[in-house]
């Protein structure tokens, strides 16, 4: 049975905090995750939670499937990996505020340039902390997938902050 | 390093293995430092991941959302003052809210941290740099013979203090204690973790200064958030008993 109205706008609050972390996890911007985050509300509460399934996982869902929608129609997700490719951070090195942000920045900005399947998988597993089977729910794949796409999400994510450690250090 | 070790480093750390493979990955960690290497090298990653992207849960909610949410009044002020929600975030498995120690370091010497300890502040840099802490290290002394409560200075000149504030078994079965380390300017919370014989630091966050044995500064909400968090998800049943404490400390005296 579905949530009612106010039940949904009830679990929507509870999961807002998470469902923000999550679009900022995916869009790398906070003002590009609120806008997806209002997206996903729009959405969710129009069509409500289904009271079968598992609330926050229905809404990640919904949000994961928004974002790609978005980032298939604006192809702007092509164009954030190209600027941190070319540039190696410079982009954002003016919005470096103090140095206490720049373990953060780089961390952040590796996510950005992980391909958006591997950048999908370790959001719901390492920032959400669901197990492979809820994120193999959420993202529609199997788990080994989930699995495959999480440790090589971790490789790459890797290789590029041991790349911008090398530069930083050159 | 292969792809298949990879994944199994990954599945590993998610808590993902089942119990064959587990014994049999756990014994090649003992025995490779590389494996080792690369597995706290993925900790310290999804840590910052977690502390990247956080902050945002923490910060108002946008206009056009809380229209959206507007018409309950308690949506309403649920909206306006967002929290983390623990009783939500406890069904999951693994920590998402804290600071990852090299962040936590960066903040302390950002704002010019230098708590001493009984020797220089180098030693406390260490301290705050490093994950793994010396034996020699003021601090690894106090986690091995203070018992929970007991202020210990580190340094009177700069008022620097430790204290234990409780302990615990983790869910490897590795003792753990949960300190505050302050001077008069700044305040740590930290857990540090005996695991094979040698104390890591696997939380520091900054939290309120305790200025006297009893009174604390409020403002420490988000480091108790990010303390409770941790232990929801670390802690095997509940803290020790102060006998069970003395039990783990004798133990340590012994060197057992």
């Amino acid at each position: 049975m579905a949530h009612n109205s106010e039940e949904t706008k009830a679990v929507v609050v509870q999961e807002l905090p998470r469902l923000r972390r999550f679009a900022y996890s995916l869009t790398g911007s906070k003002a590009d995750a609120d806008d997806l985050v209002q997206n996903v509300v729009m959405r969710v509460l129009k069509a409500g939670i289904p009271g079968h399934d598992n609330a926050i996982a229905w809404m990640l869902r919904i949000c994961k499937n928004c974002w790609i929608d978005e980032i298939r129609s604006r192809a702007s997700q092509a164009k954030v990996v190209d600027s941190l490719q070319a540039e190696g951070g410079e982009a954002s090195s003016s919005e470096k505020q103090v140095s206490d942000q720049l373990h953060i920045e780089k961390v952040t900005q590796a996510m950005s340039a992980l391909p958006d399947q591997q950048r999908l998988a370790l959001s719901l597993v390492a920032i959400e902390g669901m197990s492979y089977a809820e994120t193999a729910k959420v993202l529609e794949v199997p788990i080994g997938t989930v699995m495959s796409r999480v440790a090589r999400a971790r490789e790459n994510l890797h290789q590029y902050m041991h790349s911008k450690t090398e530069e930083l250090t050159k | 390093m292969t792809e298949q070790d990879l994944l199994l480093l990954s599945a590993y750390l998610d808590g993902q293995l089942d119990a064959g493979k587990l014994a049999d990955f756990e014994d090649r960690l003992q025995r490779e430092p590389e494996l080792r290497q690369r597995l706290e090298a993925m900790r310290e990653t999804d840590a910052a991941l977690q502390a990247g992207f956080s902050d945002i849960m923490q910060e108002p909610v946008p206009e056009g959302i809380r229209q959206l949410l507007a018409e309950s009044p308690a949506v309403e002020a649920k909206t306006k003052a967002p929290v983390i929600d623990l009783h939500a975030q406890k069904k999951r498995r693994a920590p998402s809210n804290w600071v990852p120690l090299s962040v936590a370091a960066s903040v302390a010497l950002a704002v010019g941290i230098f708590i001493g300890g009984s020797q220089t502040g180098d030693n406390m840099e260490n301290i705050l740099l490093s994950q793994t802490l010396q034996p020699a290290d003021a601090l690894v002394q106090i986690l091995e013979s203070s018992p929970s409560g007991n202020l210990n200075t580190l340094d009177e000149l700069a008022a620097a203090s430790v204290q234990a504030e409780l302990s615990f078994i983790d869910n490897r079965g590795d003792f753990c204690r949960q300190y505050r380390i302050q001077n008069s300017e700044r305040a740590f919370r930290g857990i540090a973790c005996l695991e094979n014989q040698q104390w890591h630091n696997v939380l520091l966050v900054p939290t309120g200064q305790q200025t006297s044995t009893s009174t604390y500064q409020p403002a420490s909400g988000h480091s108790d958030l990010i303390i409770g968090h941790y232990l929801d998800h670390h802690m095997q049943g509940i803290a020790l008993g102060k006998a069970e404490e003395e039990e783990q400390l004798q133990l340590l005296r012994s060197g057992q």
